[in-house]
């Protein structure tokens, strides 16, 4: 009933809040009331879209995470804009009154975590003096809102697009949701227990099922096979933590592995807040940022080689039916876009799905875990089980978290060397040319993670750079010249590494993933009050925003994808005019370290070798550049423009469409234009809506559709129903946790 | 679990006691106010585990204890730790809810306990008088019918926790050594003899 969904959604926002003012309670930045108010929306609205795994404990410290990084990538933003502002003053006078009071009261709300931020985040601000008074940084937001509708034209811009401050909820959320995806299995299996079920909510019947089959089985053999029962129904945690102590750790360090397991210290114990959590208790903030930067990195890498190999699935089945796949293939050799990946994720079958979600959990967390315990060896291999479990309890600080991330590499590429070699030998079977050309699509989707900041994404440039340049030899040398390629792959490595952890410019990588679907969580947030409300009478209509935004998103992410690969593109160009005098560099280099150069040149002439077949391809040669030169200035849109090459300009004028359409993109998001307008361009049609689909719990039958009977809170069958309620809500209040009168009677 | 001393680790007995209960009704300030004495008024919430390390003397044997709280949402995960010689179930006196959700704790120690475990039900915020939603005379009862020891504490003031851990090591002290001489009476009678006499009253203990 009405009554007593209220009472659940005001009992889980109760639970939150309590759980939210706790987190980081050091951190003065979560202590404002109002950052405490948006992580409890967010988490609330979490739990009510995903009813099985609600709301557990650890997620507040995720999201906190996440939130932090967010809302410091855009401050930073408002402050490079201060130069710009100045230009653009007197225009912000005339502009500024036609700003909506909503935007004004979040501006002002922004001004306030901006000040508790610039406490927080002094690593990453520039020095900054701190004094600028509530209207100023007022003034301040509206003109960054100004200049990102005018200054369309450089590529900043495109960042003030991303990482507009007015969508870092929307950010935040679509981020926590995407992580949560393959960890809410980690969250969820607590309801698994009998016990516990019975005050779990009734829409967990999966979990009463589970129990009731565990049950029957206690009963038939009561005593004897508690602990059997036990081992067969390990949670999805337990097996994970497990599998790191006794695979990973045993293939790293066979002594510790044999020691830990020796002492019979449990691995959940201490592993599970370290996964569950990513780190985030056990590491100052700042080092947890650097750590999170290696795990969703290499999150791209996984899912962009089982992709490759979902291809190589599909060329088998193509032998037996050509009709059904073809369509597949093609639509890969066209663009793997991340569209095309959910698309085909969606054809997976079963088996393969199964495969999928194990291969999308965050790897590179186990490694980090296993690189931790290696770090703190030489405490615990001396050590008897009660200083082992204190340690690892009380992980100690410090010094440079970079140790830590850079073994987990090492350990990542021991771990995955069976994987990559598969890969390579199911490569060689397919053509040549469908190889070549999946290989370089597939490579334009890997980098288009991190295009922007090219020179913090060397460690995936090098790792995919690996299997490009191996693979592609293999197909050339006949398998003779591993040997030589893993030396300079192991120096590309290496050289990817330092790199990597010397600077910690993370977040502009996470942002590149969220910069869809923001808008389209603010209007379920606003629906999901207009709801409670009882303002929304026609529900078909929210269905039909969200998914036009969905789509929107999709075609931002589209159009971000072509302006990678023109640039792309033009560095390839200026590498074409500055590579004699590259090599000149590169003779240079050798006399001043001979080993590294000698190396540098087996891959230049290796990648040379590749490149003659097919010269006249731009975007292959690009991939193979970038490798072997990383230290290639990195290209800007000013340098492109006083560069007088046709092929530059051409680049340009494609840039300028793209951003043409971003703009308007971002005016629809914003409900400027006109709709009907947009939907013919966008080729929107509208599907009904499976929330279902993005719940990776096995059990999809018993997932609470969203406007179902008891999805919304409160359900809204009929006028009555609905006056019924305004009637016993005589105030309406924003937030839940304002409606504190008790009920007169409770419906049934 | 119990352990015998094997080599030169600085105790004798390993006590293993772990506290459970509802969210935020103050289990590791309570472990925290024993092991180090000290309180926060805003903790961080526990999450998974957490794990305080006390060595405290008792008769003459050093005894090392080993503290748990565990987090409500991971209890089944970590329900090994279940299994230890010492079991504190945990509500808050000014929180109605962490009391009424003390048989879903009751059903999972009964499931998972050992069955010589001390079990003590804990009434933690016991100086929040005002706010006071559960009273002794509801308390004891319901402890009287589980047949286990009730006790309040305050984490904040520090009253009760003497009681508590006194009667969580004279306890766990008394089945150790029971354990211990029916372990020796299958090996060896003379061992036997020497075992001094358990003392009935008062055991005199001390912080290390």
């Amino acid at each position: 009933t009405a009554w007593s969904t209220f009472f659940e959604d005001t009992e889980l926002r109760e639970k939150i809040e309590l759980d939210v003012e706790r987190t980081y309670p050091e951190h003065s930045f979560f202590s404002s009331k109002y950052v405490q108010k948006h992580l409890v929306d967010l988490l609330f609205i979490y739990a009510k879209q995903h009813p099985l795994i609600s709301y557990q404990q650890g997620m507040n410290e995720l999201l906190a995470v996440v939130f932090l990084v967010n809302t410091v990538q855009s401050t930073l933003l408002l402050h490079k804009q201060e130069d710009i502002t100045t230009a653009t003053a007197t225009a912000t006078a005339t502009v500024g009154e036609s700003i909506s009071n909503d935007s004004q009261t979040q501006s002002s709300t922004q001004s306030q975590s901006q000040s508790q931020l610039q406490l927080q985040s002094q690593t990453q601000t520039q020095t900054q003096t701190q004094t600028q008074s509530q209207s100023q940084s007022q003034l301040q937001s509206q003109q960054t809102q100004l200049s990102t509708q005018t200054q369309i034209q450089s590529p900043e811009s495109l960042w003030e697009i991303v990482q507009d401050y007015r969508f870092i909820d929307h950010d935040t959320y679509w981020l926590f949701e995407t992580i949560m995806n393959s960890m809410s299995k980690y969250y969820y299996n607590n309801v698994n227990n009998a016990n516990l079920n019975a005050t779990a909510s009734s829409s967990s019947s999966s979990s009463s099922s589970s129990s009731s089959s565990s049950n029957t089985e206690q009963s038939k053999a009561p005593n004897k096979t508690r602990s059997r029962m036990e081992s067969s129904t390990l949670p999805p945690i337990t097996v994970r933590c497990k599998n790191i102590q006794s695979q990973y750790l045993r293939q790293m360090d066979p002594g510790l592995s044999q020691h830990l397991n020796s002492l019979n210290i449990e691995p959940q114990l201490y592993m599970l807040r370290w996964i569950r959590l990513f780190f985030s208790r056990e590491f100052h903030p700042r080092d947890v940022c650097v750590v999170w930067d290696s795990i969703f990195s290499t999150y791209c890498e996984h899912r962009y080689i089982i992709v490759k190999s979902f291809n190589n699935n599909n060329n088998n089945n193509n032998n037996n039916n050509n009709k059904e796949t073809s369509g597949n293939t093609d639509g890969l050799e066209e663009l793997i876009t991340a569209n095309k990946v959910n698309e085909m994720e969606k054809q997976l079958n079963d088996h393969f799905k199964e495969v999928l979600r194990q291969q999308l959990d965050f790897r590179m967390v186990d490694y980090t875990c296993c690189a931790m315990l290696l770090f703190i060896r030489q405490h615990l291999i001396n050590s008897d089980q009660q200083q082992c479990l204190s340690r690892v309890m009380k992980y100690p600080p410090l010094e440079d978290v970079a140790d830590i991330v850079r073994q987990a590499y090492t350990i990542k590429k021991v771990a995955e060397k069976p994987l990559m070699k598969r890969n390579k030998k199911e490569e060689e079977l397919r053509k040549k040319e469908r190889d070549k050309k999946a290989k370089e699509k597939a490579r334009t989707k890997g980098k288009a993670k991190g295009d922007d900041d090219s020179d913090t994404e060397l460690t995936i440039e090098s790792d995919n750079d690996e299997q490009v340049n191996s693979s592609n030899n293999n197909n050339n040398n006949n398998n003779n010249n591993s040997n030589d390629n893993d030396n300079g792959n192991s120096d590309n490595q290496r050289h990817g590494n330092n790199e990597h952890v010397s600077t910690y410019n993370f977040s502009d990588r996470w942002n590149q993933i969220s910069r869809t679907f923001t808008h389209a969580v603010n209007t379920y947030a606003e629906d999901v009050r207009k709801t409670w409300l009882g303002d929304l009478s026609d529900q078909t209509n929210f269905h039909r925003r969200l998914q036009f935004e969905h789509a929107l998103g999709e075609k931002m992410q589209e159009i971000l994808d072509k302006i990678q690969a023109t640039i792309k593109q033009r560095k390839l160009n200026e590498y074409n005019q500055s590579s004699e005098d590259q090599q000149e560099k590169e003779k240079e280099k050798e006399t001043e370290n001979e080993k590294e150069g000698e190396e540098e040149q087996k891959n230049k002439q290796v990648s040379h070798d590749i490149l003659s077949p097919s010269q006249g391809d731009p975007l292959m040669n690009a991939l193979l550049m970038e490798g072997d030169s990383p230290s290639t200035a990195p290209l800007t849109f000013s340098s492109s423009s006083s560069s007088s090459s046709t092929a530059n300009t051409n680049a340009n004028a494609n840039v300028d469409k793209s951003i043409a359409e971003l703009k308007l993109v971002k005016d629809a998001l914003l409900g400027n234009l006109d709709e009907s307008m947009i939907e013919t361009w966008l080729d929107f049609k509208p599907v009904p809506l499976d929330v279902g689909s993005q719940y990776p719990n096995p059990d999809l039958n018993n997932v609470r559709p969203l406007h179902g009977p008891g999805g919304l809170p409160p359900p809204m069958s009929s006028k009555s129903a609905k006056n019924n309620a305004s009637s016993k809500h005589p105030k309406v209040h924003q937030s839940t946790s304002d409606l504190l009168f008790p009920p007169q009677s409770t419906s049934v | 679990m119990a352990e015998e001393k094997i080599n030169d680790n600085g105790y004798d007995h390993l006590i293993r006691i772990t506290l459970i209960g509802d969210n935020n009704v103050g289990k590791a300030s309570i472990l925290k106010r024993f092991a180090r004495n000290e309180w926060d008024a805003k903790p961080v919430g526990t999450s998974v585990a957490e794990l305080e390390i006390k060595t405290v003397k008792v008769f003459d044997k050093t005894i090392r204890l080993h503290m748990w709280s565990i987090q409500k949402s991971t209890s089944n995960i970590l329900n090994s730790y279940l299994r230890g010689d010492a079991i504190g179930i945990v509500y808050d006196v000014t929180n109605r809810d962490s009391f009424k959700n003390l048989h879903i704790w009751f059903t999972e120690v009964e499931r998972y306990a050992r069955d010589d475990a001390i079990i003590v039900l804990i009434g933690n915020k016991c100086d929040l008088v005002e706010d006071r939603q559960v009273s002794l005379n509801e308390a004891l009862p319901y402890a009287k019918l589980h047949n286990i020891s009730h006790i309040e504490t305050s984490a904040k003031t520090g009253a009760g926790m003497i009681d508590l851990f006194g009667l969580f090591l004279e306890n766990s002290v008394k089945t150790l050594q029971q354990k211990q001489n029916k372990f020796k009476n299958t090996i060896n009678v003379e061992v036997e003899k020497q075992n001094r006499e358990l003392p009935s009253t008062h055991a005199k203990w001390s912080c290390i």
